[in-house]
């Protein structure tokens, strides 16, 4: 039966516009369909930023139109539904865009170690191990050249001496550009705590791998430190996912903006052909494909397989809904560091990811970051403070301003959540502009990664000490976290299609022709930041697909005739 | 009419360590001469609204420029540092000298003299000429890009950088391995001993080819025309700069600085370049020449000197030396361009000559050159602090006050 | 509407400025941009106040003292006076109703033009810092006279 395109890719971000690109190359006929808007031009969205009272996540995102009809709980904080505080919060958000969620990216982009794909293998068996805790179908060695292929295709700066065989994860290919240099600061610390230990485990600073250009890369400028990648670089030097949205057009994609897909109808067969979707004007249609690929993130993905009841005889379609908790400490250095120069982080420590202690409480990763006490209002309060309240003016207050702001620190870590059946995603009651329900959210982080939380704070805190900061915050409320801005798990991958949602390939196990790409498939989380894991993962199933799809360079003919031009508005 | 020698296609036999180490010195002239070239560029860019000529949009593109070229400087400062460590890889010591501009038109085989002028279509056509690949892709459309009204387009057959590498590339892999890398490993450059995380020690013929292929890969000799290098970077931002000026009248991004100045000091070493006419400037400029002339003697030397041993004093010249470039050379470069050149340049700013003159040579006993290193910083602290005497552009005052300060820490 | 501001007046903030912010070369252009919004603001009867009161002391010596004792000592005063120095450093109007710190900004080119990141020895968030690398060293724009 001829369809209209060989593939729909639902959500034009970085998972869904890599696919859309690997395939249109491959010559299949591919539709990207985007509830989102495109962004304007960076430097109207620069001047956004500028202006705004608050810079917010969205900040330079803002649009009227689009935050009303495609939500997300970037433009709104009352999207998510979900009890109130003092219940625990889900603390991540996402855009609805073109390009995506890496719009505001830090670009942190290492690796998953190891021994994150088999926890339960190595790490399971006692009490304090958490039920949800499951090995990946696939391993590190899987992936691995998958890995090199995202590296690769985002640009990815890194070095080898510091990253090739961490945690027994091997590299087989260098990072295409060299790395990000550290910062002074990174250096003045890396001085001060390499080679020391805490409760047996060494200090070691290494620069962050990042999908950050150190030189010119794919057209794109070496970064300049224009310090606000989140929420946006000025100039492109870090990566985002309209790039690969460019790269799938160019290679003859189509991409079909302000249409939010609502429904896929399920055939007698239990293949999916038929996309449901509605413009902002109101206009329900849909459009048919040979195979389906959806790569809505981690929340939206789940909320529309709900809505559409499909995909999901194992029941864990919306479980296991996973984060990162973040948390950030702040000190005065002895010395001044000057933050507020270059990225906001460009070095980290991994030591404190793996080990047996994953029998019992969670790993994680610590940041050194470049932006002073700016989460604490610096340089504002500063200022308000050495004027309103002890009378400064003149050199005498550029003095004291120099002086207090440039040896502000913050550490941040990143722990990892354990899967729990019970944090999911559901669907609200509440419905938005276009009647599609907000995504219902539950979400308390277990036992094991509150045991990870406080180990992370006394981790930082013996940090601070051995720099001899003053001025120590550690928060007030052990239990405080702030969301990392990783969603996980929603569509988890296993062998077992009574237990998962996609097999080891991304496909649901329940539609042959449906594929799920992006972080939503991942079963465990480890402690990186999941984008590359997720691009490696999306460019791996683009393979799997084209081989599905018999693709060879198609014409109008096999595929039934020429495809509609665009949505009806 | 003289044609540039064309080299390509009938390649010069490099068949000795004196012709490959007299292709390395050439290659060390240019690659110095065009991080020059580009850094005067690059300080003529303006960098606050306040200077006029931009709106805050325009600022963005403006410092992103900047960026870029003083990032393609530094990349021709890293082959500068190769080509240091393949020339003492084969017995040959590193050349650091080159001339004075402006320079003749044909002292290289290359279609653009080497000069020092201000950000703009005319600098920046020199740069896409330096760094032109063998082969260029037609959707460039080159040739009307670099056309101005009533100027011929240049002719496509020229000696290129990349010949240059090429050839010397051939001397290293022609040229007998044992015979050829007579140099001790222990002057070789690492990452360890200074900031350049690409560089490469050179000990043997795979590790040479890897340095030269390191330097093509960036930015000349490419085979291929690709985006990413220095030539498509160029050529991207010429267009964007012809853009912009057919959009608003208004739009001057650059200082209006002089060509090729010089601070007098270079007098009698060729060059007929333009003397900065104003004093203070003249002596800002003055100045600047010690600084850089001392910066690159203690490069040169830690790049000759045999490092074990002394791997201490080696880092300390090189942290030194790479501290004068951001907080020395680059605000008094700068700087020059907000100082009036004279009474003989109305409207138009000054600017540093990199100036070459006679210098005394650091000895190669490091306790000495060390003496002789801090004993001439004193020296430049005493002409920084006169400086200071008066009202100057604060970034040649935080120039001179930078200087001060690493003097008297050295 | 705000009423008309003479010459003089905006000659007077600036002059003010100067002291306050201890930053020679303002721009006069973003002075005046400055003093409408500040006219334009509930704050409006404190600056006439301010720059009445600065306009009385310069005749005397030691000008500079004479603004630390009168002006910024005055409790009644201080808090506009922060927010002069506030919108130099940093182009930002602090929403005075709130405790927390919430911030109204200006145009864009006022965002560029904040003095404070320059005096931190960084760059306004945004604007390139320079080039690649740079923030590996200590700022070439670090105030002079610090070690």
């Amino acid at each position: 039966m001829a369809r209209d395109f060989d593939v729909v890719v639902i959500g034009a971000g970085v998972a869904g516009a890599m696919t859309a690109y690997r395939l249109a190359q491959d010559g299949a006929r591919v539709l990207m369909l985007e509830a989102g808007s495109r962004n304007p031009a960076r430097a109207q969205m620069v001047g956004a930023y500028a202006t705004a009272a608050a810079k917010t996540l969205h900040s330079p995102y803002g649009n009227p139109e689009t935050d009303s009809m495609a939500p997300s709980p970037d433009s709104s904080a009352s999207y998510y539904d979900q009890p109130p505080a003092p219940h625990t919060q889900y603390k991540s958000t996402y855009e609805r865009r073109t390009g995506g969620s890496t719009w505001h990216w830090l670009g942190h982009t290492p690796r998953m170690l190891r021994s994150d794909f088999k926890m339960k293998t190595l790490y399971g068996g006692s009490r304090d191990f958490p039920p949800g805790m499951v090995d990946w179908p696939i391993t590190y060695d899987d992936l691995e050249p998958w890995y090199c292929e995202a590296e690769h295709e985002m640009g990815v700066a890194g070095s080898d001496a510091e990253w090739d065989g961490l945690s027994g994860s091997p590299r087989s290919k260098p990072f295409p550009m060299s790395m990000i240099w550290p910062s002074y600061s990174d250096d003045w610390i890396a001085q001060r705590i390499n080679g020391k230990k805490f409760q047996g485990t060494e200090y070691l600073v290494r620069s962050t791998p990042s999908a950050r250009n150190s030189q010119l890369y794919d057209g794109r400028p070496p970064c300049a430190g224009n310090s606000i990648c989140v929420p946006l670089c000025p100039i492109g030097a870090k990566y985002d996912g309209a790039v690969h949205v460019a790269k799938a057009t160019a290679a003859g994609a189509a991409l079909w903006e302000q249409c939010v897909v609502n429904k896929l109808d399920q055939d007698a067969d239990g293949s999916v052909h038929t996309i449901h979707f509605v413009t902002y004007g109101g206009v329900q249609q849909t459009v048919t494909a040979n195979l389906v690929v959806i790569a809505a993130h981690a929340i939206e993905t789940p909320k529309l397989l709900l809505m559409s009841g499909i995909a999901n005889s194992s029941g864990a379609v919306g479980r296991y809904l996973m984060d990162h908790l973040s948390k950030s400490v702040f000190g005065l250095a002895p010395d001044k560091l000057f933050p507020f120069r270059g990225p906001p982080s460009t070095s980290g420590l991994e030591s404190f990811r793996d080990g047996d202690f994953r029998k019992r409480r969670a790993g994680f990763r610590v940041s050194l970051n470049n932006d002073g006490w700016s989460r604490k209002g610096a340089p504002y309060a500063e200022i308000i403070d050495l004027v309103g309240n002890q009378k400064k003016i003149g050199a005498e207050l550029q003095a004291a301003l120099f002086e207090r702001v440039t040896r502000q620190v913050r550490l941040s870590c990143s722990v990892e959540v354990a899967p729990d059946f019970n944090n999911q995603v559901q669907l609200s009651g509440t419905t938005d502009a276009l009647n599609i329900p907000h995504p219902k959210i539950t979400f308390m982080p277990p036992d094991y990664s509150y045991r990870g939380l406080s180990q992370a704070t006394k981790t930082m805190a013996d940090m601070l000490r051995l720099l001899g900061a003053t001025g120590v915050d550690l928060g007030s409320d052990d239990k405080a976290y702030d969301g990392a801005g990783h969603i996980m798990g929603t569509c988890r991958m296993g062998d077992n299609p009574k237990t998962s949602v996609v097999d080891a390939q991304c496909r649901t196990h329940d539609h042959r022709n449906v594929f799920i790409v992006g972080s939503a498939v991942f079963p465990t989380v480890g402690s990186p930041n999941p984008t590359l894991t997720l691009a490696a993962l999306a460019l791996r199933a683009a393979k799997d697909i084209a081989r599905q799809l018999g693709a060879k360079p198609s014409s109008a003919k096999s595929s039934g005739g020429a495809k509609p031009k665009g949505p009806r508005r | 009419m003289n044609k540039p020698q064309k080299v390509s296609g009938k390649p010069r036999k490099v068949g000795s360590r004196s012709d490959l180490l007299k292709l390395l010195c050439e290659a060390a002239e240019l690659e110095h001469g065009i991080a020059c070239s580009y850094l005067y560029a690059g300080f003529s860019l303006k960098r606050e609204l306040a200077e006029g000529g931009m709106t805050w949009q325009e600022q963005q593109t403006v410092r992103r420029w900047a960026s870029q070229i003083y990032f393609i400087a530094s990349q021709e400062m890293l082959h500068l540092a190769l080509v240091w460590n393949l020339t003492t890889a084969i017995g040959g010591t590193p050349y650091y000298l080159r001339p004075n501009f402006p320079q003749a038109s044909k002292y290289y085989p290359l279609n653009a003299a080497l000069a020092l002028e201000p950000f703009g279509p005319s600098s920046l056509r020199r740069f896409i000429q330096y760094e032109r690949p063998q082969s260029v892709k037609p959707e460039r459309n080159l040739k009307s890009l670099l056309t101005v009204a009533g100027e011929d387009a240049a002719e496509i057959e020229f000696s290129s950088i990349g010949e240059l590498y090429a050839l010397i590339e051939s001397g290293f892999r022609g040229i007998g391995e044992q015979e050829l890398f007579i140099g001790s490993p222990d002057q070789q450059m690492t990452p360890a001993l200074i900031h350049f995380p690409n560089i490469v020690a050179v000990t043997n013929q795979a590790s040479a080819v890897k340095a030269i292929e390191t330097i093509t890969h960036q930015g000349e000799g490419t085979r291929i025309d690709r985006d990413d290098s220095h030539f498509g970077a160029f050529v991207a931002m010429l267009k964007e700069l012809l853009d912009s000026k057919s959009r608003g009248a208004g739009f001057a991004p650059a200082r209006p600085a002089m060509v090729n100045p010089s601070s007098g000091l270079g007098l009698g070493y060729g060059a007929s370049a333009n003397a900065i006419d104003e004093p203070r400037a003249q002596q800002a400029a003055g100045l600047f020449d010690s600084a850089y002339s001392l910066m690159l003697r203690m490069l040169a030397w830690s790049f000759q000197v045999e490092n074990s041993g002394i791997e201490a004093q080696v880092k300390e010249f090189c942290a030194v030396a790479i501290d004068f470039m951001p907080r020395v050379i680059l605000p008094l470069g700068e700087g020059l361009m907000l100082m009036p050149a004279g009474k003989k340049y109305p409207g138009k700013t000054a600017g540093p000559g990199f100036g070459l003159t006679r210098h005394v040579m650091l000895p190669g006993e490091a306790k000495n050159a060390r003496k002789l290193c801090g004993e001439r910083l004193q020296e430049l602290a005493e002409i920084a602090a006169a400086l200071l005497e008066n009202p100057l552009p604060e970034p040649v005052a935080r120039s001179c006050t930078h200087l001060q300060q690493i003097a008297s820490h050295f | 509407m705000i009423s008309p501001k003479p010459a003089a007046m905006l000659e007077q903030f600036l002059a003010l400025s100067r002291i306050l912010t201890g930053v020679d070369a303002l721009d006069p252009a973003l002075g005046s941009q400055y003093l409408d919004r500040l006219l334009s603001s509930p704050l409006e009867p404190s600056v006439r106040l301010i720059l009445k009161r600065f306009h009385a002391l310069k005749s005397e010596a030691g000008l500079a003292g004479q603004v630390q004792k009168k002006i910024v000592g005055d409790d009644e005063l201080r808090p506009t006076v922060c927010q002069m120095v506030l919108l130099w450093y940093t182009s930002a109007l602090r929403d005075n109703q709130s405790p927390a710190i919430a911030l109204r900004y200006g145009t864009q080119e006022e965002y560029f033009s904040g003095l404070a990141w320059r005096i931190m020895g960084a760059h306004p968030p945004g604007l390139s810092g320079g080039y690649f690398g740079h923030w590996r060293y200590r700022p070439d724009n670090e105030p002079p006279g610090k070690t």
